[in-house]
């Protein structure tokens, strides 16, 4: 059968596929910006506009609250367009990947470059983010990235990107029909949007649904993200980090094989 | 790993099977270096997996299978980077332009960037692309993206070219436009192993050919020995009304060495065709119209399967 070593991806041919998006993106460069306004109009029209009307939450005003989760929803969003949306059509419409696949490029190789590009879209779309919150300030926007510990948010971030892309390429490989992508939106990328901690804490939902929400990835990137943005770390921000790299790993690793069992056949 | 003079591809009992159907049930063949080889079949027999298998696509069921000298179980990139492959169905990258497909395809093979740059120049003016190299992918014809599929095959200089039914969808002249490129290449002394389900394609680019027929190759040899040794060299097509067929009671026994009926016609395998028609008038049969034409591999086949090859 197969061996590890045949099934790990080589960094230097993955890199090929984040150079092949480089070049389409060059033809669409207009469309990266899309994912990128829907978190900053929330912050702007929740946090600020109805923020207003709120009070502070857990000891932090209500956009300082939000703004983590924003953040987050920042990450999820790269991940999504291009981790589902763009995979799921290379795969089964355009057949992009067949054709690369006739080089000497393995789908270890195609899924890790792929991977590595929703995170770079991702980490994009969080590092504008947070230098947004930063350029508003404390006057006019949430008081964030204050303590020392908000040097670690963006890297924090890039993590919250590849978990969240790992989890998006390996739903996709259970995509069949173009309609599942409504499932998977409404029934899960909306709810973990809304009820994931990112617009209040979760101890405000029942048990049995509180229980449901801590095993989304969601919940643990607004628990990771928030403390090291508002100066609130604790040690139980561990706990969520390596929530993170455990299942970003094991979503990698059946995104591979099940994209192997797909392709070559 | 070199290969200096053994065959370039070798497949002893090869199998392919999905579930329980095999699709590749037992082949044997031997592709040597600088010919050109074909796989002749309809659809459903088994030509495309044997393609995918030795484009290392798709895992070997069973059998041996060693291609350029090396097995595409464990060394799956490094034969791919030394085989073209032209899909049947076009994959093209279709988010980037004509000339970007052939660079980024030879990145894949990591060429360096000023080769890449030689090679797609020199591969789109071979492929006539060169006015449309800056173009978008999809609103090129059916024949200039078989045509680009090409040029990206070559982008490596590939020991071996696969070609899986490299004409089928095209209209005449765009498959002419094929032909001439694939002719072109072999007088370079390409290796080229096709697949198709036409006979014409098969007798104008095959030195060799294996044909196939439900997961097996039923026989195997140059167009022209195939013609001679399965079928006889001319062959007289017979169309008759119905009630005219029906009640033919033998007449027409005696004339040919084989009589082969189709739906709507009568084929006799004869040395002179015009001879024969003389006979059969001289008989009396009325004829709606009568052709004489020579054997072709479409014949052979026939007679090997029972079948056509084209429905």
């Amino acid at each position: 059968m197969t061996s590890l070593a045949l099934m790990l991806p080589s960094l230097r041919r993955s890199h090929h596929m984040v150079e092949r998006n480089l070049v389409v993106y060059r033809h669409v460069w207009m469309v990266i910006f899309s994912g990128f306004f829907e978190p900053l109009f929330y912050l702007l029209g929740i946090g600020l506009g109805l923020g207003g009307l709120v009070p502070d939450v857990g000891g932090l005003s209500y956009g300082a609250f939000i703004a983590p989760g924003l953040l987050a929803a920042s990450c999820m969003n790269g991940a999504i367009t291009d981790g589902m949306f763009n995979i799921y059509f290379k795969l089964h419409h355009q057949k992009t990947y067949d054709g690369i696949l006739a080089t000497p490029m393995r789908v270890a190789d195609i899924t890790f470059g792929e991977m590595q590009w929703a995170v770079v879209r991702g980490s994009l779309y969080a590092a504008a983010f947070l230098v947004i919150v930063w350029l508003l300030g404390e006057v006019v926007g949430p008081p964030m990235l204050l303590s020392p510990w908000a040097v670690l948010s963006f890297p924090a971030a890039v993590l919250v990107a590849a978990t969240f892309s790992a989890m998006a390429v390996c739903v996709t490989t259970f995509l069949r029909k173009v309609q599942d992508f409504d499932i998977v939106i409404g029934l899960g990328v909306m709810p973990m949007f809304l009820f994931g901690g990112t617009f209040f804490p979760v101890d405000q939902l029942p048990d049995a649904v509180r229980w449901v929400v801590q095993v989304v990835p969601m919940y643990h990137a607004v628990e990771t993200l928030r403390p090291l943005t508002t100066g609130t770390v604790d040690g139980s921000i561990a706990g969520h980090v390596a929530y993170l790299v455990l299942t970003g790993t094991a979503a990698f690793v059946v995104a591979m094989r099940r994209l192997e069992r797909t392709l070559v056949k | 790993m070199e290969p200096t003079d053994g065959p370039l591809i070798r497949a002893r009992n090869l199998t392919k099977r999905f579930d329980a159907v095999a699709a590749v049930d037992g082949v044997d063949f031997d592709v040597w270096p600088g010919e050109a080889f074909g796989f002749l079949g309809p659809n459903g027999a088994g030509k495309t997996s044997t393609m995918r298998m030795i484009a290392c696509a798709s895992p070997v069921t069973a059998g041996e299978l060693t291609v350029i000298g090396m097995d595409p179980r464990t060394e799956a990139s490094a034969i791919k980077a030394r085989l073209g492959v032209v899909p049947q169905q076009d994959n093209l990258d279709v988010e980037i332009t004509v000339e970007e497909n052939l660079l980024m395809y030879a990145r894949y093979f990591d060429i360096p960037r000023n080769v890449a740059a030689r090679r797609t120049k020199e591969l789109l003016e071979f492929v006539q692309l060169g006015e449309r190299r800056r173009s978008e992918v999809e609103p090129l014809s059916g024949g200039m993206k078989r045509r680009l599929t090409i040029a990206r095959a070559l982008i490596n200089e590939p020991d071996v070219i696969l070609l899986d039914e490299p004409t089928t969808g095209l209209d005449p002249q765009a498959r002419h436009a094929i032909w001439d490129r694939l002719y072109r290449l072999k007088r370079r002394g390409a290796t080229l192993l096709l697949t198709t389900h036409y006979m014409d394609e098969a007798e104008q680019l095959c030195d060799r050919l294996v044909i196939m027929d439900k997961g097996r190759i039923v026989a195997e040899g140059s167009p022209r020995d195939l013609i001679a040794r399965y079928s006889t060299r001319e062959v007289l097509e017979l169309r008759l009304h119905d009630d005219v067929r029906a009640g033919l009671h033998g007449q027409l026994d005696g004339l040919a060495e084989r009589v082969q009926e189709l739906p709507d016609r009568v084929q006799l395998y004869v040395a002179d065709g015009e001879r024969t028609l003389e006979q059969v008038r001289a008989r009396g049969v009325p004829l709606v119209s009568a052709l004489v034409r020579r054997a072709t591999l479409e014949d052979v086949f026939l007679r090997l399967t029972g079948h056509t090859l084209v429905d």
